[in-house]
């Protein structure tokens, strides 16, 4: 099992940091410039719910607005409106985290899937609201579903190439303190 | 947490309000980022493309006939297009047109696309150190593509037709009718505000009309089709599957004739004719 170090620590927030600025580039990949309505998973959310709910000191709080920011610069999405909707998403689940913990796998997938539902389409919801152009529901619903089930992959990476499990009893992080 | 949220929300109100400004925000991080990233890019998009190339290869035998049938009818329409190439030259010479010696062409090559389903634009590796300016024309080598909207130094985002927001005043041949092209992030965006649909058959050219001074006129747009709910759509001619050079026509605005006297009389009358001028007509008489 992995230690709980400060290098640890440290070693994965820079990773969640690289690992959405690889998604983005793969998202900015020039590879299909038709226009489909299909709608692509929303992969840099369902990775930080993944991660704030097993350990949410890896995705702190200005990094995960940093990189939500930045992601809605790169991806011509109204800037600041997302990142803060997702901000509070992923706040909300780690105060939650601690519940969930001991709950079997399904509860975990269903509240996250409560999330990116309201997430998205809250996101929406403001938009519409404030008159911005805002585009096909079926897109969003699509991407809805795939967000959704790319969670459990998602999942399945992080513990495979990072080892990121639920803490278990007992555990103490780097300074000592009860997870 | 809290400050971070009243941030975001900040920066997002700051956007519905002052959108302008943001948005050049937004193009000056991406033309920091982005064209850093160019190495990269190019070969990773590479092999991915070589592979559903490959994928293509298996089925090729059929793709064989179909080329062959295709070539068969391309002979007649071949036969076609070098009659009326040279009666259109001959045309030209007996009119002694020029062509608009203005409008030319810069090329770029495209960097990324939007990276959202939402949107359909891609940027591209020139930007204002080549002299693009925002509203340009884009142009693949058949058709117009898009419009700049959003300059950065070294790189520029083309707004595709095909995005929600995009709108391109048209003219519709030989009927002459005008409309405009709505995007709605389909291949085929229809086309609205026509005055008579009646002149209208599916299969006519769609050019740009040059109104509202944004794009040069007469660039080809497409060619008409009629969906399954009767709605009249344009089938685009560029090939939006592989965007992958563009071209950037300089437009710098058509001269416009203001004023109509200036054209019926001089601006100032012609001086009263002097005595010797008409001692030396009348002499030369």
């Amino acid at each position: 099992m992995t230690e709980n170090t400060l290098n640890r620590l440290w070693f994965m927030r820079l990773m969640f940091a690289l690992l959405s600025f690889g998604v983005m580039f793969l998202h900015l990949l020039p590879l299909n410039t038709l226009p489909s309505s299909l709608g692509s998973p929303d992969i840099i959310l369902a990775l930080a719910f993944c991660w704030a709910l097993r350990r949410p000191e890896f995705v702190p709080v200005g990094l995960l607005a940093f990189v939500m920011l930045f992601a809605d610069l790169m991806m011509s999405r109204p800037p600041g409106l997302y990142a803060a909707i997702a901000l509070l998403a992923v706040e909300m689940l780690k105060a939650r985290a601690s519940q969930l913990r001991d709950m079997p796998f399904s509860v975990e997938w269903i509240s996250a899937s409560i999330a990116i539902i309201g997430v998205i389409l809250g996101h929406r919801l403001v938009l519409l609201v404030l008159l911005v152009e805002s585009f096909a529901l079926q897109t969003a619903l699509v991407q809805i579903l795939l967000t959704i089930l790319i969670y459990p992959v998602v999942i399945g990476i992080s513990w495979l190439f990072f080892g990121l499990t639920k803490p278990t009893l007992g555990e103490v992080n780097a300074l000592g303190q009860r997870l | 947490m809290v400050v971070l949220m009243l941030l975001l929300i900040g920066v997002f109100i700051l956007w519905r309000i002052d959108s302008p400004r943001v948005e050049r925000f937004r193009m000056a991080v991406i033309d920091r980022v982005v064209p850093n990233l160019d190495w990269a890019f190019a070969p990773v998009a590479g092999a991915i493309n070589l592979l559903t190339d490959f994928q293509s290869y298996l089925k090729i035998y059929e793709q064989n006939q179909e080329l062959r049938r295709e070539l068969q009818r391309m002979e007649s329409w071949k036969e076609a297009a070098l009659q009326l190439e040279q009666e259109n030259a001959r045309l030209l010479d007996l009119n002694n047109v020029r062509l608009d010696p203005r409008l030319t062409s810069i090329s770029g090559t495209v960097l990324t696309d939007s990276g959202s389903p939402y949107r359909q634009s891609v940027l591209i590796n020139v930007g204002a150190r080549d002299g693009i300016l925002d509203g340009w024309a884009a142009m693949d080598g058949i058709g117009l593509v898009g419009r700049v909207s959003g300059v950065g130094e070294r790189s520029s985002r083309v707004l595709l037709l095909t995005d929600a927001s995009s709108r391109v005043p048209v003219t519709i041949q030989p009927s002459g009718q005008r409309g405009l092209i709505i995007g709605d992030n389909t291949l085929a965006p229809p086309i609205d505000f026509v005055e008579n649909r009646d002149l209208i058959r599916p299969g006519d050219r769609v050019v740009s009309s040059g109104d509202g001074d944004v794009f040069p006129s007469g660039v080809l747009i497409g060619h008409i089709a009629v969906d399954t709910g009767g709605r009249m759509r344009v089938r685009l001619a560029a090939d939006y599957e592989r965007l992958e050079f563009l071209r950037i026509l300089r437009n710098y605005g058509t001269e416009r004739i203001s004023g109509t006297g200036s054209m019926i009389l001089p601006e100032t009358p012609p001086a009263p004719l002097s005595d010797a001028s008409t001692a030396e007509s009348g002499a030369n008489d």
